[in-house]
C-alpha cells in the first residue's frame, strides 16, 4: 500500500485504494442483488455503505498504526453487506448470512471503542464485545432455529430456513433476551464511549469527537430498527426502517472521514507555527505556540548549552533528570549543522502522532535554534547569579562567625583582663605604678570599644534576633543625624533582611558622613515578594554610584540576591535610594 | 549582699566572681548557662542575679529570656543584664516585663568596681538601672528633634538621671539640689515633653525611656 504520509489520500490513485474500491462494488452487487428487485432504495443505500466502510477502511489502514483499525472497519462492511445473502435463498449463502448481522455489529463497535488505539483499553471493553458478539450470535441462531426469519426478514421472498427445531414458547423466552440484552448492551455502549470521551488528551481528544458522534448515531438506529421492528405491522414499514437504519449505518464512515480531514487542520496549525516563529521569539514563546499547536500544555522544550554540557530549560535552569524518564515523547531536534539542538517534551499520547510532532518541531527549527543561544544566555547569567548569591552569603556566614568568635573570644578575655587590671589598681600604693594602671585601662577601654564597633558592623545581633526594624532603630540611634523610620513589624528572609540591613546602613552612613544631611527617612514595605527599601537624605546630592564608593559595593550587594537597585541623586537636591530585594 | 553569676565565659565569669567578692558581695552560685543558673536559683536564692545577655544554647537573647522567667517566679529577685551591645530594644524589652528591681547595663561597666556595685545596690533596693551610654545615645539623637531642645540644661541632666533609673533623692544628691527642687524640675520635664505625670519611679523609667526611643 502507498504511504499517505501523515492522513488519508495525499491525492494519488494507488493499487490498494483502487482494488478496495473494485472489491466493495462487486460486493455491493452480489449482495444487493436480489433485494434491488424488491427495495430499489435499501439496495442502493445497502451498496453505498458497503463501498464506503471498505474503502473507508483500506484509507485508515495506510495510517501509521491504524492498519487493525482499517481492516476491521472493512471487515464491518463486508459483513454487513453480507446479512443480505439471505435474500439469495440459498441454503450456504443464508447459514453465511446468519453469521453476518453478530460479525459487522461486534467488529464495529471494536474499531469505535478502541480508535485510535490498536487494542482495546481494558478487560470492560473486552469483556463487552465478546458478550455483545455471543449475546447477537445466540439470538439470531437460535431465531433460526424456531424458523424465523430474523437475519433478515421476508424480503422478495422467504429465505431458506432448516425444519424447527425449538418450539415457540423458545421464541417467547429468545425474544426477552433479545431486548433486555439490547437494553443492556446499548447502556454498557454508551458508558464506554462516555468514558473513552472523557480520557482523551489533546489532538486524540480532537479526532474522537466525529467518530463518537457516528458511533451514537449508528447506535440510535441499530436500537431503533430493533425496537421498530417488534412494533411494525407491516413488511412494506419495516423495509422503510431497514432503509433509516441503512442510512444511519453512513454516518460510521463519514465519521471517520471526518477525523482524517480534523487530522489535516491540525496540519495546518502546525504551518502557523511555521509562519508566527519566523523572526527571533522569545523561549517561552516558541514553547507557546508548539503547546498551542500540539494541544499539549505540559509540552516543555529543553535546550542543549554546549558549554555547560547539560539540557537547561525555558528558565534557565538545568533539568533536574534524564530528560524523557518519564515516559512522555522524547523529540530531539538537531540544528542545521547537525549538532544536537533541543529536545521536546511532550505528552505520551502524541506518540501516535508522531510525524505532526515532527512537523511542528522541524517548523519551529529555526526560531528554536534562535531559542537556544537565548537559553544558553540565560544558562549563564543564571549560573552568574546563583555563584554570586553564593559569595554573598559565604561573606555574610563568614560575617557571622567573625562576629561570634570576636565576641566570645577577645571581648570576653580583655574585659577579664579590665576586671583583673582594676584589682591591680585597687592593690597598688604607688602614685607613679597607679598612673601608669590608669593609663593602661584607659587604653583598654578604647579597645574594648573599638572591638565592639567593628564586631557590631560586621554582623548586629540584633537584626538576627529582633529583625530589620529593632536593628534599624539601632543604626539610626547612632547617628548624628534624625531618622524617621517606616518599617513594618515582621520578619522576612535572612538573605532579604540582610541585604536591606546593610544597605539602610551604608546609604545612612553616607547621608551623615558625605552628603551633610540633617535628616533622613528609610521606608520599608513589601509587595508582590518583594521587599521595597527607600532611604531618602536632604543633603547636597550629586552621589554617583559609579565613582567607586560604597555605593557601587550597594549595587553589587542587592544585584547579588536578585534584587535591583536606584540611585537618585541630583546635584543640591538630595539623595534617594531605591532597592527592590525578592524576599518570597 | 549575696548575688549569683551566669556567663558563658568561665574567664570572665571568674574575674567578675572575685571583682564582686572584693567589694563585699557573696557570690553564691557561678553558672555557664542560663538553665544552670536557673538551678542554681532554685537551689538557694540570692538577693540578685548579674547575667548575660547572649549565652547558650540559642546565643541570642537567653540572658532576657531567663531574666523574665526569674523575675516572673521569684518576685523579690533583683536582676541585673550585662550586654556586650547596648541596645535599646533589649532594654525597652527588659523593662516591659516590669521595671522594678531590674537592670541592663553595658559589660564595660565592669572596669569601675565600685559603679558595678553601686548598681547592684540599686536593684536590690527595688530601684530601676539603665545604662548611662545607651541613655546618652538616645538624648543627643533626641537633641536633633525639636522636643528636647525646649528643655533647659538642668532639665535634661534631670531627664538623663531618669532615665537611668535614679529616684528623686539621688537625682538630688547627684545635682546639689532640695527635694523639692528636683520636683519642680521633673514636672516641667513631663510638661514640656507631654508625657503624663507618674509618682512611681519604676514607671516613670519605661515612660521616658520609650519617649527617647520614638524618634
Amino acid at each position: 500500500m502507498a504511504s499517505g504520509g501523515g492522513g488519508y489520500g495525499g491525492g494519488a490513485v494507488s493499487v490498494g485504494r483502487l482494488g478496495a474500491l473494485l472489491a466493495g462494488l462487486v460486493l455491493a452487487v452480489v449482495t444487493q442483488w436480489p433485494v434491488w428487485a424488491a427495495a430499489p432504495a435499501l439496495a442502493l443505500v445497502n451498496g453505498v455503505g458497503t463501498v464506503a466502510f471498505v474503502v473507508t477502511g483500506a484509507l485508515l489502514a495506510e495510517h501509521r498504526g491504524q492498519r487493525a483499525n482499517g481492516r476491521l472497519l472493512a471487515l464491518t462492511g463486508v459483513a454487513w453487506s453480507g446479512v443480505w445473502l439471505d435474500a439469495w435463498q440459498s441454503p450456504l449463502l443464508s447459514v453465511v448470512a446468519l453469521v453476518c448481522p453478530a460479525l459487522y455489529v461486534t467488529a464495529g463497535a471494536t474499531v469505535l471503542l478502541r480508535y485510535p488505539a490498536a487494542r482495546l483499553p481494558g478487560a470492560a471493553q473486552r469483556a463487552f464485545v465478546v458478550t455483545l458478539f455471543v449475546w447477537l450470535q445466540a439470538v439470531f441462531v437460535g431465531s433460526a432455529l424456531t424458523g424465523g426469519v430474523e437475519a433478515l426478514g421476508a424480503l422478495g421472498g422467504r429465505p431458506w430456513r432448516p425444519a424447527p427445531v425449538l418450539g415457540p414458547e423458545s421464541a417467547a423466552v429468545l425474544a426477552t433476551v433479545d431486548r433486555v440484552g439490547a437494553v443492556l448492551l446499548g447502556t454498557a455502549f454508551v458508558v464506554l464511549l462516555a468514558r473513552k470521551v472523557r480520557r482523551a488528551r489533546g489532538l486524540d481528544r480532537g479526532e474522537l469527537v466525529p467518530v463518537v458522534v457516528g458511533a451514537v448515531a449508528a447506535g440510535v438506529a441499530l436500537g431503533s430498527f430493533r425496537i421498530g421492528r417488534a412494533l411494525a405491522g407491516s413488511e412494506e414499514s419495516v423495509t422503510a426502517l431497514r432503509l433509516v437504519h441503512a442510512v444511519a449505518l453512513l454516518a460510521i464512515p463519514l465519521a471517520f472521514a471526518a477525523a482524517a480531514l480534523r487530522r489535516r487542520l491540525e496540519r495546518g496549525a502546525v504551518a502557523d507555527v511555521v509562519v508566527g516563529l519566523s523572526g527571533v521569539a522569545p523561549l517561552d514563546q516558541v514553547r507557546e505556540r508548539l503547546r498551542r499547536a500540539l494541544r499539549d500544555p505540559g509540552l516543555e522544550v529543553l535546550y542543549w548549552v554546549p558549554d555547560e554540557r547539560a539540557w537547561v530549560g525555558t528558565d534557565g535552569r538545568p533539568a533536574d533528570e534524564p530528560p524523557g524518564g518519564d515516559g512522555r515523547l522524547v523529540v530531539p531536534v538537531t540544528a542545521g549543522d547537525g549538532d544536537r539542538l533541543a529536545l521536546v517534551l511532550a505528552d505520551p499520547s502524541l506518540r501516535r502522532h508522531g510525524r505532526l510532532v515532527e512537523a511542528a518541531v522541524s517548523a519551529a527549527g529555526l526560531a528554536l535554534e534562535n531559542a537556544r543561544l537565548q537559553a544558553g544566555i540565560r544558562a549563564q547569567l543564571e549560573q552568574v547569579r546563583a555563584s554570586r548569591a553564593r559569595i554573598v552569603e559565604a561573606g555574610l556566614a563568614e560575617r557571622r562567625r567573625l562576629e561570634r568568635d570576636l565576641h566570645d573570644g577577645a571581648q570576653q578575655r580583655l574585659l577579664a583582663l579590665t576586671i583583673q587590671l582594676g584589682a591591680v589598681r585597687t592593690a597598688v600604693a604607688d602614685e607613679a605604678t597607679k598612673e601608669l594602671v590608669d593609663a593602661a585601662r584607659a587604653d583598654l577601654r578604647c579597645a574594648v570599644e573599638e572591638l565592639r564597633d567593628l564586631a557590631r558592623g560586621l554582623h548586629p545581633p540584633l537584626l538576627g534576633q529582633a529583625g530589620l526594624g529593632p536593628a534599624l532603630e539601632s543604626v539610626a540611634e547612632r547617628l548624628p543625624l534624625p531618622v524617621r523610620l517606616d518599617v513594618p513589624d515582621r520578619r522576612w528572609s535572612v538573605a532579604a533582611e540582610t541585604a536591606a540591613y546593610f544597605l539602610v546602613c551604608e546609604a545612612l552612613t553616607n547621608a551623615a558622613k558625605h552628603a551633610g544631611a540633617t535628616s533622613a527617612r528609610v521606608l520599608v514595605d513589601e509587595a508582590g515578594g518583594r521587599l521595597r527599601v527607600e532611604v531618602a537624605d536632604d543633603g547636597v546630592g550629586g552621589a554617583d554610584p559609579a565613582g567607586g564608593s560604597g555605593l557601587t559595593g550597594l549595587v553589587d550587594r542587592i544585584g547579588a540576591v536578585g534584587g535591583a537597585l536606584r540611585i537618585s541623586s541630583p546635584p543640591g537636591a538630595g539623595t534617594r535610594i531605591t532597592a527592590e530585594i525578592p524576599c518570597g | 549582699m549575696r548575688v549569683a553569676l551566669a556567663d558563658d565565659s568561665a574567664l570572665f565569669r571568674s574575674g567578675l566572681a572575685g571583682l564582686l567578692t572584693a567589694t563585699g558581695v557573696e557570690v553564691t552560685a557561678l553558672a555557664g548557662s542560663g538553665d544552670e543558673l536557673l538551678a542554681a536559683v532554685a537551689a538557694d536564692l540570692p538577693d540578685a542575679v548579674v547575667l548575660d545577655l547572649r549565652m547558650p544554647p540559642t546565643y541570642t537573647d537567653e540572658g532576657l529570656v531567663v531574666a523574665e522567667r526569674l523575675r516572673a517566679r521569684y518576685a523579690e529577685l533583683a536582676v541585673l543584664v550585662l550586654s556586650t551591645y547596648a541596645e535599646s530594644a533589649y532594654a525597652a524589652r527588659l523593662l516591659r516585663s516590669g521595671a522594678r528591681s531590674v537592670g541592663y547595663l553595658l559589660k564595660d561597666r565592669v572596669e569601675d568596681s565600685a559603679a558595678l556595685h553601686d548598681a547592684l545596690v540599686r536593684v536590690v533596693a527595688g530601684e530601676t538601672v539603665v545604662d548611662p551610654e545607651l541613655v546618652v545615645r538616645l538624648l543627643r539623637r533626641q537633641r536633633t528633634t525639636s522636643a528636647v531642645d525646649q528643655l533647659t540644661a538642668r532639665e535634661r541632666e534631670v531627664l538623663q538621671l531618669m532615665a537611668e533609673g535614679r529616684s528623686n533623692a539621688r537625682i538630688g544628691r547627684e545635682l546639689y539640689l532640695s527635694p523639692k527642687t528636683v520636683e519642680t524640675h521633673i514636672a516641667a520635664v513631663f510638661a514640656k515633653l507631654g508625657l503624663p505625670p507618674s509618682s512611681d519611679d519604676n514607671r516613670r523609667v519605661l515612660a521616658v525611656l520609650t519617649w527617647l526611643r520614638a524618634a
